[in-house]
């Protein structure tokens, strides 16, 4: 299997997978119908069987389709989070590597002490004065982690910016705001994609623990971090698939997204695309 | 009216000079030549002189003017290695566009065929990008050309087609451009006047 196909073909393979975990993820959540979540005692904790494969809670809801529907929610956030994120770290990076040694300065200080915080304690800070919530998460996410990806692409935008085509560019009079976007903005696009796709599984991750710690989002949003918590308290009883599958099923998922994340940044790379 | 450089020095290594007190001057519709050996400064003095560089010591004036701001400069450097010199990314109608939009007289002359502006610059060689860039460098505002070794990696035959077309050019228009080369034969054949760095260093080291 290794000698017969060479890394391209078994790196697509494996995007090729994780990218249909996800979606099927996705369409499998919008297919589940809501009725399963109707409390219905009869059908209370009932352990994994054909009807329920992930089994029901202690209020009789469908644990497949709370996980699935939590799940997707989980997803909206990460992007919203991964994107805000993204976008503070582009404009900061090429503020720090065009506008001067100043902002430079002042951008490369904030990073090292963004990087220098433990991310979970301030993310439970900021959420908490956004006023919680889906909110609350999104910006948590996006101001802790945009500094890794700032660091990027100011490298980035400094190599490029030395370059023959740039100053001659400036010299035929062109302003700082046309370089940026017509010759900085396209030579750092791929570096933005790989680091949004990188930043989505910490996103989800973030989102999930915070909320499992009670500082996200509420009650009756159904969310991955929600479930994990509320199974906390029927492990000791003995509901184990109240906590394992939606466990279990998060890891895949964002072990997939980081999966793609690192597939295109080898493959977007021309040093190693043909390894 | 002229391009003058007034007592310039430069070092890259503090007091360790390329050159120091040099003046030069290039007036409208003059071909002047700059020669010197590798490392003579030859390629920093066109960086001062066309902006690119601040002088360490010394000013640069155009016509008596500074540098202009925000608009093309009077001063237009042709560099050495055209496929450094142009955006990879860019087609090559939009690399002429970003200085100024041609019209098909001035392509026709420098050989420009019309299917090489839509592709991009990897798929063109080095002599025809550096004919891009002579014609991306004429721009209206341009009033002074100084090229840095244009056609050292060209054939004789190219080399001739696209001097002969640059000075005519330059004769037309009335820019005065600047010749920088190692090669005492091309210097001679093309310039009113021939000035060597070699020289002034070793004024220096007196």
């Amino acid at each position: 299997m290794t000698k017969k196909y060479n890394m391209r073909t078994r790196m697509m393979l494996s995007l090729t997978i994780s990218v249909s975990i996800i979606l099927l993820t996705i369409l499998i959540s919008y297919l589940l119908s809501p009725a399963n979540l109707i409390t219905d005692f009869t059908k209370k904790s009932l352990s994994p069987n054909l009807q329920h494969p992930f089994g029901t809670d202690w209020l009789g809801r469908d644990m497949f389709t709370r996980t699935l529907k939590g799940l997707r929610l989980s997803l909206f956030v990460g992007f919203l989070g991964a994107a805000v994120g993204a976008l503070i770290a582009t404009v900061l990076g090429i503020a720090a590597a065009t506008l001067g040694k100043k902002v430079d300065s002042i951008v490369s200080w904030l990073v090292d002490m963004f990087i220098g915080m433990p991310h979970l304690i301030f993310i439970i800070l900021i959420s908490f004065a956004v006023g919680g919530g889906i909110r609350g998460v999104v910006f948590g996410v996006a101001f802790t982690h945009w500094p890794s990806l700032t660091r990027i692409i100011r490298g980035e935008v400094y190599a490029i910016k030395s370059c023959e085509y740039i100053q001659i560019s400036r010299n035929l009079g062109k302003s700082n705001w046309y370089i940026a976007r017509k010759h900085i903005l396209p030579h750092i696009l791929p570096q933005i994609m790989v680091g949004f796709l990188l930043l989505f599984p910490h996103a989800i991750i973030h989102e999930a623990s915070i909320t499992f710690l009670g500082f996200g989002l509420s009650v009756q949003t159904p969310s991955i971090g929600l479930i994990l918590s509320e199974a906390v308290k029927h492990i000791s009883i003995g509901d184990w698939w109240l906590a394992i599958f939606p466990g279990l099923i998060l890891v895949c998922v964002v072990k997939s997204f980081d999966n793609i994340g690192e597939h295109f940044r080898v493959l977007i790379n021309p040093t190693s695309a043909n390894e | 009216m002229s391009l003058k450089g007034n007592e310039l020095g430069f070092y890259f290594k503090q007091d360790e000079w390329l050159f120091r007190n040099l003046n030069i001057e290039l007036s409208y519709g003059e071909i002047l030549g700059i020669s010197g050996y590798s490392g003579s400064g030859k390629t920093s003095l066109s960086r001062i002189l066309a902006n690119y560089l601040a002088p360490i010591e010394g000013t640069v004036e155009i016509d008596e003017k500074c540098f202009a701001k925000n608009e093309a400069q009077p001063v237009q450097l042709i560099f050495q290695h055209p496929e450094k010199a142009v955006n990879p990314k860019w087609r090559m109608k939009d690399v002429l566009k970003e200085s100024y939009e041609p019209d098909d007289a001035v392509l026709d002359r420098f050989g420009i065929k019309k299917e090489w502006l839509s592709r991009y610059p990897i798929e063109l060689s080095g002599g025809e990008l550096q004919r891009f860039c002579i014609v991306r460098a004429l721009h209206p505002n341009t009033k002074y050309i100084i090229a840095d070794e244009i056609t050292t990696m060209l054939d004789a035959v190219t080399q001739t087609a696209i001097w002969s077309e640059l000075l005519n050019v330059c004769q037309e228009r009335k820019i005065g451009l600047a010749v920088i080369s190692h090669e005492p034969a091309l210097l001679s054949r093309l310039c009113d006047r021939i000035i060597s760095l070699n020289v002034s260093v070793k004024k220096l080291g007196a």
